[in-house]
């Protein structure tokens, strides 16, 4: 079953938000590129625990700028591959799929 | 099996007399070969031109990446610091390759990966390189953890004579590459990339030397910070990045040195030059 939106944005942001107190006023659209707070350490962390959490593989080819500039848009390239791979009823795929930019 | 070393040493007559000098010294007098030279590159520059690459980009382009390509470009220039120390002889390498530290998310260990000439042609393909070898290492697939997980099944007391005999080996004789824990060697450089969140400012630094001898050269970049500077007899608030050097006077002098950083750091200052 695929984790609803808003519980997804809660798990990425407390995680981010635990990693020190520059990071600690994090937001959803927060730039993380512009701010300086993405750095490679916490990139891989971030994709790892991504991985292990909700059970998805990344390719390399997937860190681009736009699937990580915000916790917003690594919640939209989430959603996308747990919608791609998990079995989803035409209902709620629909609702979810709203929730994800194409 | 490869052979990363040209399979002659560079003759004595084609080394600067200094070097030599270091080279030919006696154990006895402890002599330090050691060069390390601190700079500074513009991080203005560098973070406009990586805003701009990651705007539109398909792969997110690091500091470090660029560091990476500045370093490949440098060799290229300057093929007579692509060699390593075999004994007392100078040998080229054949190709040039970049060795990278980085933390090993599942080990929690430094490691090392090597980016070969195929990946050093661009920003894009150093950092696809790069980021799968971290994602690889993290979720515990590659193929080199393996083969160190064999190499940690040896008692203290064996991994001291392996390492030993390995180290006097590669020390002493040109050695071919035999696998993948052995790759690392494949390389006259190393970059690390300190400027990770939380990491203090850098002042200076000295990274240690593999007792290999295979890394004549080491570059590390800490994390930008702010420098009040004059411009055109006004102060202003600038962003840097540290850059320290470490180089093996037997293989290279000052002279040399200041040339090849001085290319690193303009290409740093102009990155649209690293494309």
């Amino acid at each position: 079953m695929v984790p609803d939106r808003q519980a997804i944005e809660i798990e990425l942001l407390n995680f981010v938000r635990a990693r020190g107190p520059r990071h600690a006023a994090v937001a959803l659209d927060t730039d993380l590129l512009e701010s300086g707070l993405l750095d490679s350490l916490m990139l891989t962390d971030f994709i790892l625990y991504i991985e292990q959490t909700f059970g998805v593989q990344f390719d390399s080819d997937d860190i681009s700028p736009t699937n990580f500039r915000t916790i917003s848009a690594a919640v939209n390239l989430l959603l996308n591959r747990l919608l791609s791979t998990a079995q989803v009823s035409p209902a709620n795929r629909e609702t979810l799929g709203r929730c994800v930019p194409t | 099996m490869k052979w990363p070393l040209s399979h002659r040493s560079i003759p004595d007559r084609k080394l600067s007399l200094y070097n030599q000098f270091y080279l030919y010294a006696s154990k006895a007098t402890h002599v330090d070969h050691t060069i390390v030279w601190g700079t500074e590159i513009d991080a203005d520059s560098l973070h406009v031109f990586l805003r701009e690459r990651n705007r539109d980009g398909k792969m997110l382009i690091m500091p470090v990446h660029a560091l990476i390509r500045a370093t490949a470009l440098a060799l290229e220039q300057f093929p007579e610091l692509n060699v390593r120390l075999v004994g007392r002889r100078v040998y080229a390498f054949r190709d040039v390759h970049i060795r990278m530290a980085f933390l090993h998310r599942r080990s929690h260990e430094i490691d090392l990966m090597v980016i070969g000439p195929e990946f050093l042609k661009s920003l894009e393909k150093i950092a696809l390189s790069v980021w799968d070898h971290l994602l690889q290492a993290g979720r515990g697939k590659l193929a080199r953890d393996r083969d160190l997980a064999r190499l940690r099944k040896f008692s203290g007391f064996w991994m001291q004579r392996i390492f030993r005999a390995y180290e006097f080996l590669d020390r002493h004789f040109p050695l071919p590459i035999l696998g993948r824990l052995d790759v690392t060697r494949n390389s006259c450089v190393t970059v690390n990339d300190l400027s990770f969140s939380g990491a203090p400012p850098l002042r200076s630094y000295k990274p240690s030397r593999f007792p290999s001898q295979s890394d004549s050269f080491n570059l590390t970049l800490g994390a930008a910070e702010k420098k009040v500077v004059e411009r055109n007899g006004q102060f202003v608030s600038v962003n840097v990045i540290p850059l320290f050097v470490r180089a093996d006077h037997r293989v290279v002098d000052a002279y040399q040195l200041g040339r090849f950083i001085g290319v690193v750091r303009d290409l740093l200052n102009n990155p649209e030059r690293l494309d």
